[in-house]
């Protein structure tokens, strides 16, 4: 009998503890989209068909996407969403479009009519300017991500090649030579 | 002066031929002026200097040509006086051999020079007035790092029990700019150090050189004597690569070892090459900028090796042509020593402020990539290692492209002096590896810190757009509030629209029907 009275008293005890312990650290949000939000580049270019990073990292969690939907984060991305996802790395969906270098874009100011339309694409708020005014980039602040090129009603917005300068360079890849493949070709 | 025996030694560390005598042996010669003045707007560790000359300006000699862009920056200063062509992108000492902006001057030969910066009394120093001095006249580190050293001596002062070490050791192979300049201006140096030690209020200081310099030792020992000052004093070091390295010399000196992830300054201890105090004594007590250094000019495949006094931005051909040109041997240019320097395409490029050495060496010297063969695990490069890493496993975990890994493993505790590609049996270049590694490491890092920030802005804005969406609501909402009351004009115009309503359809359905002009 007082088996069943300390046993029932116990399980009353953990079960308050443990209801207690779930209202008073309940963790807002779900920490898993917050993990793999972090893994994604944030050029918030939707050619996941997503509209921005944070919405793919929800549906990658749900479900609803796969991992190799990310062309501006590319194999690294997705190598990195693999590890903490614990699936299979595969290749880019090539539906989604291609790898390319970081590009930054560039508006022709002789040739801008002042629109205001590129403003309202930017996902990041990198293009400044008002109505009939000259618009332009904030270079440091722009992920690249092509959006305004296509509301320009005088394409006037190119995309170039980020250049970093002496800063962002950096050693390349020693070429691996091997005596044993060098003898035997 | 305690026996070297008893002091500790750092891990690893290799033994190696320090071929000094050739160049050693002829006194510090001089240049001739040369033609042009290349110099590059960054010759420091950190961000370029803004030129404050344009073409067609007269400059004099130790007059600003560049000021610094920050604190982690450096100023340029005309080495003689000159009349400045402009800025042109050229071939600048580097590994990758990029071009970067440079000014370019034609010094005029009349060797006149500015006198800007007033003289200091170096007894009522005080730590602000020294550092700014030291920004001013454009010093940084000249022992090869070439880090801004107006910020090194900020962030050691307000220390207490400070220990200020004199690095005289010059580990690297070939080079004895150093040892030559300790030979010569040993007083100097030692009144550098002295300015360092009262101004930063430390207890000491030690000069560390290492045993084999015997002539450097004598100059300094003796001047030391004369200088009388009992806070300085002389320790002998064993000549072990990379004993010079700021973190291996604080270790053998304290017996402590420096953090990982830490500085010297933070057990206590400043390194100070001797030709940067010798800056920082000339720019005290004369007020001229750093315009000049001594660099080594040596190897095999040069006919008359020696040191010479060099402005900054002479061309290493002039160098190289007052060391008698190149030996038939000659086969691989190399700024540096032959451990850490880099290889040079061109000897067109400019003496700067981390031109220790040139070094031209044979064909047969240099090792090609064609010898490599695979890694056998056989450990040789973790015995090696003066940062006790291990330099196999950093190597496989990069050969995987398992980068991450590579940095828990202590990639960044590399210092890339080459120890272990010189012990490896199997010849693989490991510290390119570990140098593409940490510039990858580092790329990742900052792409993580803009995507963080581009999180933030696309969150901001996405927040200020569903606000504004709110707020039209929220006006729309209380405009059908504030008409609710008055029941009846809802009504009438209720009435008016249902009027309009009809004019309009019976004019669609009749066009004729109207006020005739449509």
């Amino acid at each position: 009998m007082s088996a069943i009275l300390l046993l029932t008293t116990l399980a009353l005890v953990f079960g308050l503890a443990l209801g207690y312990a779930a209202m008073r650290f309940r963790v807002e949000g779900d920490p898993v989209v917050d993990q793999v939000d972090a893994l994604l580049p944030q050029t918030q270019c939707g050619q996941c068909n997503f509209v921005g990073c944070r919405p793919y990292a929800e549906a990658i969690v749900g479900g609803e996407a796969d991992i190799n939907q990310c062309p501006p984060g590319g194999e690294q991305t997705i190598r990195a969403l693999a590890d903490l996802l614990g699936r299979d790395p595969k290749p880019l969906n090539p539906e989604n479009g291609e790898e390319k270098i970081t590009t930054v874009a560039v508006i022709d100011e002789d040739t801008c009519i002042g629109c205001t339309l590129c403003i309202q694409a930017c996902p990041v708020d990198a293009i400044l300017g008002g109505p009939k005014q000259m618009h332009t980039v904030i270079a440091s602040e722009c992920t690249g991500c092509d959006l305004c090129l296509e509301p320009c009603p005088v394409d006037c917005i190119t995309m170039v090649p980020q250049y970093g300068g002496l800063a962002a360079w950096s050693w390349p890849r020693p070429v691996a030579v091997d005596k044993r493949t060098v003898s035997e070709t | 002066m305690r026996d070297p025996h008893q002091l500790k030694q750092f891990h690893g560390g290799l033994k190696l031929d320090g071929r000094k005598l050739e160049s050693t042996s002829a006194m510090l010669g001089t240049l001739p002026l040369p033609r042009r003045l290349l110099l590059p707007l960054v010759q420091h560790s950190g961000r370029a200097a803004i030129p404050i000359v344009k073409a067609g300006d007269k400059v004099l000699g130790h007059q600003e040509i560049a000021r610094p862009d920050g604190d982690r920056s450096c100023s340029l200063h005309a080495p003689t006086s000159a009349t400045v062509i402009g800025i042109q992108c050229l071939p600048i000492p580097h590994p990758g051999g990029l071009t970067a902006d440079c000014l370019v001057l034609e010094p005029d030969g009349r060797e006149e020079f500015a006198h800007s910066l007033p003289t200091l009394d170096p007894a009522s120093l005080d730590m602000a007035t020294l550092v700014q001095r030291v920004r001013d006249a454009g010093i940084a580190g000249l022992g090869g790092a070439v880090f801004p050293t107006g910020l090194k001596l900020a962030g050691a002062a307000s220390r207490e029990s400070l220990t200020l070490v004199v690095n005289g050791a010059e580990c690297e192979p070939y080079i004895s700019c150093d040892d030559m300049l300790m030979r010569e201006q040993a007083h100097e140096i030692l009144l550098g150090t002295r300015i360092l030690l009262n101004t930063l209020g430390a207890t000491a200081a030690i000069v560390a050189i290492e045993r084999d310099k015997r002539q450097a030792l004598g100059c300094m020992q003796a001047a030391i004597e004369r200088l009388g000052d009992e806070r300085i004093r002389l320790q002998q070091i064993f000549t072990i690569y990379p004993a010079g390295g700021e973190r291996q010399l604080v270790q053998v000196l304290s017996g402590k070892e420096v953090p990982a992830d830490g500085l010297p300054i933070d057990i206590g201890y400043l390194c100070q090459n001797v030709a940067t105090l010798l800056a920082i004594y000339h720019a005290v007590t004369e007020g001229t900028p750093l315009v000049s250094r001594i660099t080594t000019v040596t190897g095999s495949g040069i006919a008359k090796p020696g040191n010479f006094l060099a402005l900054l931005g002479t061309p290493l051909s002039v160098l190289i042509e007052a060391a008698g040109g190149y030996t038939d041997q000659a086969s691989r240019l190399i700024m540096g020593g032959p451990m850490m320097g880099i290889a040079l395409t061109s000897d067109e490029v400019p003496v700067v402020r981390a031109t220790n050495c040139v070094l031209v060496m044979a064909a047969d010297e240099v090792r090609t990539s064609g010898e490599q063969m695979p890694c056998i695990r056989c450990g040789e490069c973790e015995q090696a290692c003066p940062a006790q890493l291990q330099p196999q496993e950093l190597y496989w975990r990069i050969q995987g492209n398992n980068l991450a890994g590579a940095d828990e493993l202590g990639l960044g505790a590399c210092i890339e002096c080459g120890c272990c590609d010189l012990v490896c049996p199997s010849h693989i270049p490991l510290v390119q590896h570990y140098r593409y590694a940490k510039g990858k490491v580092r790329t990742a890092k900052t792409q993580r810190e803009q995507s963080d920030v581009a999180r933030q802005r696309f969150e901001t804005r996405k927040e200020r757009l569903e606000n504004e969406a709110a707020r039209r609501k929220q006006r729309l909402e209380e405009k059908r509030k504030t008409r609710a009351p008055g029941e009846q004009a809802p009504k009438a115009i209720k009435g008016e629209i249902d009027a309009i309503l009809a004019r309009t359809q019976s004019k669609h359905r009749d066009p004729t029907q109207g006020d005739g002009t449509s």
